[in-house]
């Protein structure tokens, strides 16, 4: 904890006062403030309008350009402004009575406005892409909402494709991330905070949780520490989970990241909490266990069967990737005996000659793996090819034929591989890939018995572990039947009456019992019936 | 942190300090041992065990057609020691590798091991201590010299233990030798004070045959079974899962054999003690097919009594093996090798305790009955 209280800074800390520089009536020295602060920003652009009949009101807007949606200040501020406030009808008496009032609820015809009094406050919305509107004579500034910057179009996840299910992924702006949430709950008790974090980035975070459902406890923790988080800039959802995640030594994930829009709705419906950043494409669900590193959002859209296998599959692949270079150096150096006869004698013929021991060629060949996955994503797409072809000659054939690694050992790190990128998380995934190095070097000093021991660390840990309060290997520690349905397999659906039991929701009730609301209306109708006979 | 860090550091040199790492060899500076050949050497003081092992260089070579047909398949080396264990550790001045006793799959005795009981007890010991040596391997008494088997290059499959461990594998094809291991082995061994049957190998010129076994008494040879005398010892202990009899039936002039292929077989057990004397009896039914006829006859088969002679004859062929059987061991050599004291003791507890002691002295004057009965299932396709 106390890594934490030198993050957040303890919990008792008074905040600061923020009150701010009130606006004052005079055009100019508001102005003056402004322009004093946003002293050598070249992008922001003054305006200077004189309004009315004689053009006797003097008003100002100022925004950044290339952060606001030109076409809206040019026809519903400027041109209502100028122009169509000249044939409007309030007279001359009402007008001097209170020109702020008429141009705000008579003149502008932009959507979204509010009001602030605070120059500070109207700097972080200019910033924000904001129009400001400054009157003279008045110290209300009106907040005209423009934002209007080129974005990314809505396109697939890249890093989540599923073959069937929606192919839309989250974007960079938060306000299309959060509007995807809601096309896809309708549910006024979907809720949207947002806050503003970081000092100076001033990033958007929203925190997404449906009132009755979420458990009261992981959002308070939630937003306690997001609250508690004083940092210069947030870059990308990880700052959040980094600030924001319980053990920090631990390599597995403990928050999950996602840029599916179904699955934070779906996740949202379960009680956990999303996390969406200004600026990236990924979300963050609160809390997390290591079944949900498992589940694909495709598990649920396929039928029962199809789904469980799968997911077993999964798990299975995380224990092959984990552990399979492991086995491979504990058989050959330790324990040739615990291999059928055949596959002994084909490994040692295999292993003439080779110059490395087990060990090392294993570690040469999972390296060499690593750096052409990491190569890989580095390099453009067009090239990225290249170093395809060129590392799998390296690594396999070329390998083989200059008799430095065994083939054997080929089809091993072949395996981890792909089992590797069968687990949905990536983040999951690379913590099993990160593991599988402390495996290989205890297999390489104890054997066996060293691949038992890192499995008893690991679950250890894993078992102490909590992500927001819930336990990390839940529901697998806590046995309960009705979680179970949605953890090693995936039941079918009428199994998912309830929402999980290691979430404390207030509306528990997912789903209405099919079978029972059958046999009630076999009931029904067999009553109706004996009603008639009589 | 800084004291639970201790912690992790202190568990993982604990850890460190108290095992080590003293079997770690890798899997290509091993030499796989196949089989082994224990004989004593020509003044009965010394042992000659031989090791034999593939080389391992050449199983790849034939499976990719590299050609290579000049080096050898596999090696055997014989070492001459006063111990079994010596000679292990002795041998390696004259290998490059480390022998691995792990995935040995037979272990041969010449004739003159068995022959001493010093010598035989003190091999037996050598192996149970043994924390290589798999429970699983075959172990075996050939009349001739153990390294006069391993020795020799068998075209078939140079991997002498390889070979011996494939043939084992057909039991249910042929009811010659009994499938017995050294699990089984051992345990009648220290179980009966040193009876126990063990399989026989032979070589012949470019092959082996197992067939047949010896008799261990006391630690002792006490001699061979063959043939149908070995068949009834299997049928009285329930070793019989396949393989043939031959019956005679009435031909043309002179007799025909036809086979029967035994394809499966009940055994059951029952033990009685009436004034005295205890009657053990065993029930076998047995099934199985004719395979073979001869053609004219063939259409007879479904006609009248033929089938029921058939299984009365193949009945009384089983019984004839078992009492053969019965005789050797009974009357012969007074050893309890059927497993009759072995079942009173399982099942009937009560009548153990009054017998169990010298039984020895009791088992001579056992009954024991013997009913087969015998069922033809099939009797043959035609193409």
């Amino acid at each position: 904890m106390r890594f934490f209280d030198k993050i957040f800074g303890k919990k008792d800390d008074k905040k600061e006062d923020k009150n701010g520089i009130p606006a004052s009536n005079s055009l100019k020295v508001n102005l003056d403030y402004i322009k004093n602060k946003l002293k050598d920003c070249d992008d922001v652009i003054y305006r200077d309008i004189w309004v009315g009949e004689n053009q006797q009101y003097n008003l100002a807007i100022v925004f950044i350009d290339g952060l606001v949606d030109k076409d809206l200040i040019n026809d519903h501020v400027l041109h209502s402004l100028l122009l169509d406030s000249r044939q409007a009808d309030p007279s001359i008496e009402k007008i001097k009575r209170n020109l702020y009032e008429v141009i705000k609820k008579g003149t502008i015809t932009g959507g979204d406005i509010k009001e602030i009094t605070d120059l500070d406050k109207c700097i972080l919305s200019i910033l924000s892409g904001d129009t400001a509107l400054l009157f003279d004579g008045s110290p209300e500034i009106v907040i005209i909402s423009s934002k209007g910057w080129q974005m990314r179009s809505i396109s697939p996840p890249e890093a989540e494709t599923v073959v069937r299910g929606p192919r839309e992924g989250f974007t960079e702006t938060i306000r299309v991330n959060t509007a995807l949430v809601r096309r896809w709950i309708r549910d006024p008790k979907l809720k949207i905070k947002q806050m503003q974090i970081g000092e100076r980035t001033h990033t958007d975070v929203a925190v997404l949780y449906i009132e009755d459902i979420v458990d009261r406890n992981v959002l308070n923790k939630v937003m306690e520490r997001l609250k508690n988080i004083k940092i210069d800039g947030i870059f990308e959802s990880g700052y959040i989970e980094q600030l924001i995640e319980e053990d920090w030594h631990s390599p597995f994930p403990q928050v999950l990241s996602t840029e599916r829009p179904d699955k934070v709705a779906a996740s949202l419906l379960e009680g956990r909490v999303a996390i969406l950043t200004d600026n990236t494409p990924f979300a963050l669900i609160i809390p997390t266990t290591l079944a949900t590193l498992f589940q694909s959002p495709e598990d649920y859209y396929e039928r029962w069967m199809i789904s469980s296998l799968l997911r077993i599959l999964r798990f299975l692949a995380a224990i092959v990737a984990l552990i399979s270079p492991a086995v491979y150096i504990a058989f050959t150096a330790y324990h040739p005996g615990l291999i059928p006869t055949k596959l002994t004698l084909y490994v040692a013929a295999t292993r003439q000659g080779m110059p490395f021991p087990a060990f090392f060629e294993a570690f040469i060949m999972e390296a060499t793996f690593e750096l052409l996955r990491e190569a890989g994503v580095r390099l453009p797409v067009p090239i990225g090819q290249t170093i395809g072809i060129v590392g799998g000659l390296i690594i396999g054939q070329a390998a083989v034929q200059a008799g430095i690694v065994s083939p054997l050992m080929v089809i091993v790190v072949a395996v981890t591989a792909v089992a590797s990128f069968a687990i949905p998380s990536y983040s999951a995934a690379i913590a099993f890939r990160m593991l599988r190095f402390i495996f290989m070097i205890l297999a390489a000093v104890f054997g066996l018995y060293g691949i038992m021991l890192g499995f008893m660390i690991v679950l250890t840990h894993l078992v102490v572990l909590k992500s927001f309060g819930v336990p990390y290997l839940s529901p697998f520690v806590e046995i309960d039947l009705s979680d179970l349905a949605d953890a090693l397999i995936k039941a079918p659906i009428m199994y998912f009456k309830n929402r999980p039991e290691i979430l404390d929701t207030p509306d528990r009730k997912k789903m209405k019992d099919l079978r029972e609301e059958k046999i009630e209306s076999i009931e029904d109708d067999r009553r109706d019936n004996n009603d008639k006979k009589q | 942190m800084k004291r639970k860090l201790k912690i992790v550091i202190l568990w993982v040199l604990i850890a460190l300090m108290l095992t080590g790492c003293w079997d770690k060899i890798e899997i290509e500076d091993r030499a796989f041992v196949m089989a082994i050949g224990i004989d004593l050497s020509s003044s009965n003081k010394r042992y000659v065990v031989t090791f034999q092992f593939p080389n391992a260089a050449q199983i790849t070579k034939g499976t990719s057609g590299g050609g290579g047909g000049s080096e050898k398949p596999s090696f055997a080396v014989s070492e001459v020691a006063d111990t079994i264990f010596s000679a292990s550790r002795h041998i390696s001045t004259r290998i490059n590798k480390a022998l691995y006793l792990g995935h040995t799959q037979a272990i041969i005795f010449g004739k003159d091991v068995v022959e001493n009981k010093d010598k035989f007890q003190q091999v037996l010991d050598s192996l149970d201590r043994s924390y290589e040596l798999s429970r699983k391997v075959y172990l075996l008494v050939t009349p001739q010299k153990a390294q006069d088997i391993l020795l020799k290059k068998y075209e078939m499959e140079p991997n002498t233990g390889a070979y011996i461990r494939d043939i084992f594998k057909h039991y249910n094809l042929t009811s010659k030798f009994p499938t017995i291991d050294y699990n089984k082995i051992t345990k009648s061994l220290h179980e009966t004070n040193g009876n126990a049957i063990i399989p026989k190998i032979i070589a012949g010129k470019d092959e082996i045959k197992i067939a047949g076994s010896a008799i261990i008494k006391n630690y002792k040879l006490a001699g061979w079974m063959e043939d149908d005398e070995n068949m009834g010892y299997m049928w009285l202990t329930g070793l019989v899962k396949g393989g043939d009899i031959s019956i005679n039936m009435p031909g043309d002039g002179e007799e025909i054999k036809v086979p029967f292929n035994i394809s499966n077989v009940i055994r059951r057990r029952d033990v009685k003690e009436e004034n005295g004397k205890i009657i053990y009896r065993v029930k076998l039914e047995v099934e199985g097919d004719i395979t073979e006829y001869t053609f004219e006859k063939h259409g007879e088969m479904m006609k009248g009594d033929l089938l029921n002679v058939i299984e009365r004859k193949t009945s009384d062929e089983i019984k004839k093996m078992t009492q053969k059987a019965i005789n050797r061991f009974q009357k012969e050599l007074k050893v309890d090798m059927l497993g009759i004291g072995d079942y009173i003791e399982k099942y009937h507890p009560s009548l153990w305790e009054k017998v169990g002691k010298d039984w020895d002295k009791i088992f001579p004057e056992v009954e024991i009955k013997v009913d087969v009965t015998s069922h033809v299932r099939r009797i043959g396709l035609f193409r």
